[in-house]
């Protein structure tokens, strides 16, 4: 399985589909920027945390979820499009294990890609906002859009295992992890964030970013609805398998 | 324990209400090429699917090493190197990238399996070529380094010799008889260009409309069919007339207006003229002729013809 999740970045070399991700992921912390320059009363002592807090807020409900959703689903269509599938299957891999290996290279790129987000706010954080940022600070909260990031992608799980189905069918999921993604806005403004798989990370980290979002957080129900979309996703991969490995 | 590396019984697929495979009884020796000769279309890929486990069986079964696949991939799939339709790769690597990523999923032991399979079938090691810039013929060696690399004990190369310039096509062909016959490898090769499977295989397996209408050896189907009458006459319908209802003869086809070949030669050719003639038919012309495969492939499939 390591070795699959290994080989799917040997298969993307020299794919520019990773310029997606590096730039949906700056404009989420770039839109953090705009906004707070362009508001006729700034928050007063903007710094480092609010940042962070809106880098999370909108690489949950804007970006993280489609771009992976995109990436994931353009790296299973192309098994179909340029007629690799059967290659792999007289190796012998199975598709369920082929779209594990997928899954576990996406897992490392959402982390991958998380980290680089993080990376970006720093700096932008550094030159702009510094207040309240330091090397401790940096670590803690880079780690907290890297463990939101895999919360996200552990939701959109069940969107990329169905977009894998059927060719072409991944820029259909896209739109579908966009809408799954926006309707997380509303959702944890109600406080049902616990329940809502895509903001169920939020919980996780104790998010305390969003005007609307309350700190009554469940914990228990939010990994229990992230531990539903990986039961949701095998039952998807197990039905889809039946069908796919024999024709 | 069957004595065949292949071979199928009774199978069959349906697509919705068209049966693409209809009940096809194939037997593939060990150590012999055996050539799957039909039309496009006539249903040569899907039996090859079924064999290789890639597409479902409707009716019927496929042994392969004398076991089903189903089930048995992990142990099978090492033994067999396959090419099926086009060669399927990663347009974004190389060659030899691409064929990397196969010997590391099959855990190819041999440290130079992919450098010794590219040499064999004539491609660059380590070239910079990315596969999307491949030709056609490139990419098709390319899928045969890829069947081969792993030196499995069957190959099922599905039209192999596609998109192949001259130089290219007998190259393949000396590679697929020196594999079969200095390695001892068991070779299931289709193709559409009849000239390709007279020159390789061993035994054929003639296959039209998904029905698999002959499966015989070169050599016996070489002699079966090495002569006819040829009958050139003013009235082609009259003297089928004739050969039905005097010679009780069906065995033969109608080439064109004015002539036809009766395939039945223990018929009494002065005989024949006699009656023709008798009945108001003039013979132009009449003769003992050698036969050649694509004769013979016409004859069973109903008068149309191969490329």
């Amino acid at each position: 399985m390591l070795l699959l999740a290994r080989i799917e970045f040997t298969k993307l070399k020299r794919c520019n589909v990773y310029i997606v991700g590096i730039v949906t992921l700056l404009f989420s912390t770039l839109i953090s920027v705009f906004q707070q320059m362009s508001l006729n009363e700034p928050i007063p002592h903007y710094g480092f945390y609010n940042l962070v807090n809106d880098t999370i807020w909108y690489n949950m409900c804007l970006f993280l979820p489609v771009t992976m959703i995109f990436l994931g689903g353009y790296m299973i269509n192309r098994e179909y499009t340029e007629d690799t599938l059967k290659n792999m299957f007289i190796v012998p891999v199975t598709y369920q294990t082929l779209i594990c290996g997928k899954l576990i290279a996406l897992a490392i790129m959402t982390m991958l890609y998380c980290g680089y987000s993080a990376l970006v706010t720093i700096l932008i954080s550094a030159t702009l906002f510094p207040e309240g940022l330091s090397l401790i600070s940096s670590i803690l909260e880079a780690g907290k859009i890297i463990i939101v990031g895999l919360c996200i992608y552990i939701a959109i799980m069940p969107v990329i295992c169905w977009c894998c189905g059927r060719k072409n069918r991944f820029m259909a999921a896209a739109v579908l992890g966009f809408l799954y993604g926006f309707f997380g806005i509303p959702i944890a403004g109600h406080g049902l964030q616990d329940f809502y798989p895509i903001t169920a990370g939020l919980t996780i980290i104790h998010y305390n970013g969003s005007t609307n979002a309350t700190s009554s957080y469940n914990l228990g129900i939010a990994i229990a609805a992230l531990l539903l979309m990986i039961l949701f996703s095998s039952l998807i991969l197990y039905f889809q398998s039946r069908t796919t490995n024999k024709e | 324990m069957s004595d065949y590396v292949i071979e199928t019984k009774q199978l069959t697929k349906v697509y919705g209400d068209q049966t693409a495979v209809n009940a096809v009884d194939l037997h593939v020796k060990s150590g012999q090429i055996y050539g799957l000769l039909g039309r496009n279309g006539a249903g040569k890929t899907t039996i090859m699917k079924m064999i290789l486990g890639l597409t479902s069986i409707t009716s019927g079964e496929a042994d392969v090493f004398g076991k089903n696949i189903k089930g048995q991939e992990k142990r099978v799939y090492p033994r067999i190197g396959a090419i099926i339709e086009t060669p399927g790769f990663y347009p974004n690597l190389t060659g030899t990238e691409n064929l990397e990523i196969f010997a590391k999923l099959r855990g190819t032991a041999a440290p130079n399996a992919v450098k010794n399979a590219l040499e064999v079938v004539g491609l660059p090691y380590k070239d910079k070529k990315l596969f999307g810039k491949y030709s056609l013929g490139m990419k098709q060696r390319l899928g045969i380094a890829n069947a081969i690399l792993h030196d499995p004990e069957l190959l099922i190369l599905d039209e192999p010799t596609n998109g192949l310039d001259p130089i290219g096509i007998a190259e393949v062909r000396d590679f697929i008889k020196d594999m079969s016959a200095s390695r001892g490898k068991t070779i299931l090769i289709s193709s559409h260009i009849l000239s390709e499977i007279q020159l390789l295989a061993d035994d054929i397996g003639i296959i039209d409309r998904g029905v698999l209408l002959e499966e015989n050896s070169m050599s016996e189907l070489e002699k079966k069919n090495s002569k006819y009458i040829l009958l050139q006459v003013s009235d082609v319908s009259k003297a089928a007339l004739i050969l039905e209802r005097q010679f009780q003869s069906k065995n033969y086809s109608v080439q064109d207006g004015q002539t036809l070949r009766l395939y039945d030669t223990s018929l009494d050719m002065a005989a024949i003229n006699k009656a023709l003639v008798l009945q108001d038919v003039a013979v132009i012309s009449s003769g003992l002729c050698n036969g050649t495969l694509e004769d013979y492939f016409k004859k069973i499939t109903g008068g149309e013809g191969i490329a």
